[in-house]
């Protein structure tokens, strides 16, 4: 194989190759010096650059939890009785005082937020499938 | 039986908690990914090192991994993140390195590294927020936006060529940047 060009090696470095040219070009890189040392100097700032720009679903994913977490103080705070927001006389937080409605309302929330990120999780993972 | 839905039973059974299922999948990939990492890293025994990295991430996504998807692109994909994590790993420890050089860099507290990774980041976006507009665009997209350089083409109306010169250029100048890291 001729030495393939820093484009070529750009999109095995995003595998945007095909899958047959990408396996002949990394058989290539395995066996090649100075392609090698092209390819290295590519990846290291595409990984540097992976790292320091957080996709925009990941971003999204986390404002979505942050406002299910509001979401479930805000269910917690306006089902709970009355009474729980009477000054604590016997030592316990107000936090303890929420009502049971209001403590199932933000569990399931915290269940919505976890199945939440997993999915995110699992949509990155095929994200190039 | 075609190759996919022989990984697709694999996977299925590997799931259900067959883990000589996993092996099997795992075996029918393993040259292959050997190659993908070998390519990347040229060091024999890394590459054994980062392929059982990718075993256990596969064994960890067990219960996780879903038949109907492709199964090989999902094991390319980990070998992907293995390797993306072990050069993330590299540049800080690279640049841990240059601030212990009495050979002290493998205790330094787990904080510097923290700070030492945020260092990075910050010279890294520094870096892309000097890139002139074309480039940064490009950069944008395919890293933020996920697009590939097809869809970058397209969306901005340049040429696939240029798009790809444009982001070779931008990476050359995040390289640079990364220099005193190495």
């Amino acid at each position: 194989m001729t030495h393939p060009h820093d484009d070529t090696l750009l999109l095995v470095a995003y595998r945007e190759l095909p899958e047959g040219e990408a396996a002949a070009v990394e058989a290539h890189l395995a066996a090649c010096d100075s392609c090698h040392a092209r390819f290295a100097q590519i990846e290291r700032a595409r990984v540097a650059t992976d790292w320091a720009l957080a996709p925009r679903a990941r971003r999204a994913g986390r404002w979505a939890a942050v406002a299910l977490v509001v979401a479930a103080a805000v269910a917690g705070l306006l089902l709970a009785p009355r009474g729980a927001w009477r000054a604590p006389a016997d030592g316990w937080s107000r936090l303890t005082r929420l009502s049971p409605s209001g403590y199932v309302a933000g569990g399931a929330a915290v269940i919505t937020i976890d199945s939440l990120l997993t999915r995110l999780e699992q949509e990155r993972d095929y994200a190039h499938q | 039986m075609t190759t996919s839905t022989t990984d697709a039973a694999l996977a299925a059974a590997f799931a259900a908690g067959d883990r000589r299922a996993g092996d099997a999948l795992f075996e029918r990939h393993a040259v292959e990914l050997r190659a993908f990492l070998g390519a990347r890293c040229r060091d024999v025994e890394l590459t054994a090192e980062l392929l059982q990295e990718v075993a256990w991430r596969l064994v960890a996504a067990a219960r996780r991994l879903d038949p109907r998807r492709n199964v090989r692109a999902y094991l390319f994909r980990t070998a992907a993140n293995v390797w993306r994590d072990h050069v993330r790993r590299e540049l800080v420890r690279h640049r841990v390195a240059r601030r212990f050089p009495q050979g002290d860099a493998p205790t330094a507290p787990p904080a510097d590294h923290r700070l030492l990774e945020r260092d990075l980041q910050a010279a890294v976006r520094r870096a892309i927020a000097s890139l002139p507009a074309a480039q940064r665009e490009v950069v944008e997209l395919r890293h933020r936006e996920g697009l590939t350089f097809r869809h970058i083409a397209d969306r901005l109306g340049r040429p696939l060529g240029t798009v790809l010169t444009q982001m070779r250029a931008a990476l050359a100048r995040i390289g640079t940047a990364l220099e005193s890291y190495r």
